[in-house]
């Protein structure tokens, strides 16, 4: 069977930041890259039915990312660190160096809050790594730039 | 005006590029500077050149 021309091959550009004028590419590093639009599910219900139904309610959206680790100067620690405890951007396209259309739309998080980042995670004949999670902020897709 | 070098790409400048301190919104600048994702102008060293050679007595 052949393979649908429409598949997806994972090269996303990703960049995080204080805010989207200062949002560091930090690609060259990232290896895992999960956006999440979520809204949270309120249920409606009435015994006018049998089947649950349920309505929109507050938004929770997220963004994981892990990184290969860098302590050199303006990369993933140095980018990433004083980030920590405060509202920040992440912005992520599914194809790297292409142009943000219709067909590869730009997912960002603003005021999305960074809680926390392993500064350290050292294992015994692997690669230094670090995973972020930034909760909450408002979820936006772009077309254009 | 300041001018500042970006060492790592962010928003839409390119390593390189050359960005004026009054072009970037406050928050934004110091933590790039803070990061080292700009650094002044005047910190970047130049390549030095190739000492040029003196001819000897032998050439």
């Amino acid at each position: 069977m052949a393979m649908p021309q429409t598949v997806y091959y994972s090269a996303p550009e990703v960049k995080i930041g204080a805010a989207s004028g200062s949002a560091v590419d930090l690609s060259e590093f990232c290896k895992s890259a999960v956006v999440v639009r979520q809204a949270d599910a309120l249920e409606s219900s009435s015994m006018a039915s049998r089947d649950r139904f349920y309505q929109a309610g507050m938004n929770t959206n997220s963004v994981t990312l892990l990184f290969n680790q860098s302590y050199a100067s303006a990369l993933v620690y140095a980018t990433i660190s004083p980030l920590v405890g405060t509202q920040c951007y992440v912005e992520c396209t599914p194809v790297d160096g292409t142009v943000v259309s219709a067909t590869n739309p730009k997912f960002s998080i603003t005021n999305g809050y960074l809680e926390s980042m392993e500064v350290l995670a050292a294992n015994l004949g692997e690669l230094g790594e670090v995973q972020i999670v930034v909760t909450g902020g408002t979820y936006q897709a772009a077309t254009t730039v | 005006m300041n001018k500042y070098r970006v060492t790592q790409a962010f928003a839409d400048k390119q390593v390189g590029d050359l960005v004026g301190g009054d072009d970037l919104a406050l928050t934004d600048f110091y933590y790039l500077l803070h990061a080292g994702v700009i650094v002044p102008q005047d910190d970047v060293q130049p390549t030095p050149k190739r000492a040029k050679k003196e001819p000897t007595e032998k050439d």
